[in-house]
């Protein structure tokens, strides 16, 4: 059950992976200005990404765990160990969403475009059967 | 890599790729391996036939919603690849976006925890705490190496 509940919490974690943008950035993008405020905002991403898990599995862990082997333990209980992490999920989801408008407001439409049809092109491929 | 592979559990929620591997289970397998050491670690603890066939039902149950939010998780995640690769996309269309499901999520995680008081309540007190701390363990295990969910 707490797997199945960590499950659930991760997601709704809105969490946000930027890696897969890179390598079309230095594609699409012909400034290498650009590309490396981009890729500096892909770190930043990753970075909140890496602090946010260590803190979850360090406390948020914790505290499930305890409340779920607890017999008398109640809903209460639970209630209190989760909105301690939903509250962190909202800042995460909504710091990654700033990420998000970071990196299109340093693209043109155009390379925007192009950058996310080559992965769109690239992840219908990957799930052909076999593929 | 093990990390990475957490990152890729939670990063289906990505603005940009949904990055899920796409292979299939058979109707007749588990969809998460894990939940078979549930059900074999109950019919262990729990020495009464009918009360562990009932668990057994509860743990039947855990894994068609747990296979229901991958579904409704993928049409998500889609959605919000449909969002990002707009250029003209604005916040509060991410926003909605993500509340709904958050809403979703919750409502879901309240049936879950139903579950899990209702295994509870039909195991005894010594009962409860080897199965609780098998699915702690289990718990443990599966943070080193998380997979991620198929239907």
């Amino acid at each position: 059950m707490l797997i199945a509940m960590t499950i659930l919490f991760l997601h709704g974690g809105g969490s946000f992976s930027f890696d897969n943008l890179k390598p079309y950035v230095k594609e699409f993008v012909p400034d290498a200005e650009r590309v490396a405020a981009i890729e500096t905002v892909i770190k930043q991403a990753n970075d909140d990404l890496a602090a946010f898990f260590k803190r979850i599995n360090k406390e948020w862990s914790d505290q499930l765990v305890e409340t779920n082997l607890n017999y008398a333990s109640t809903r209460e209980d639970f209630g209190k160990v989760f909105a301690v992490v939903d509250a962190q999920r909202d800042e995460l989801q909504q710091r990654l969403l700033d990420r998000r408008f970071e990196m299109k407001d340093l693209t043109t439409p155009e390379e925007w475009q192009a950058i996310h049809e080559t992965i769109a092109a690239e992840r219908a491929r990957n799930e052909k059967p076999g593929g | 890599m093990k990390r990475y592979r957490l990152y890729i559990l939670v990063a289906v929620l990505t603005l940009s790729v949904a990055a899920c591997s796409s292979s299939k289970k058979g109707v007749n397998e588990p969809a998460y391996d894990w939940i078979e050491d549930l059900r074999s670690n109950t019919t262990d603890v729990v020495k009464s036939p009918d009360k562990a066939a009932s668990i057994l039902e509860l743990i039947d149950d855990l894994e068609i919603k747990l296979l229901d939010l991958d579904r409704v998780a993928r049409k998500h995640y889609a959605s919000l690849g449909e969002l990002t690769a707009d250029y003209a996309t604005d916040r509060s269309a991410f926003d909605r976006q993500m509340r709904d499901f958050n809403v979703d999520i919750q409502a879901r995680r309240a049936r879950l925890l139903d579950i899990r008081f209702q295994i509870k309540d039909l195991s005894t007190p010594e009962e409860w705490a080897a199965i609780a701390d098998f699915d702690n363990s289990l718990l443990k295990t599966w943070q080193r190496n998380p997979s991620i969910p198929k239907p």
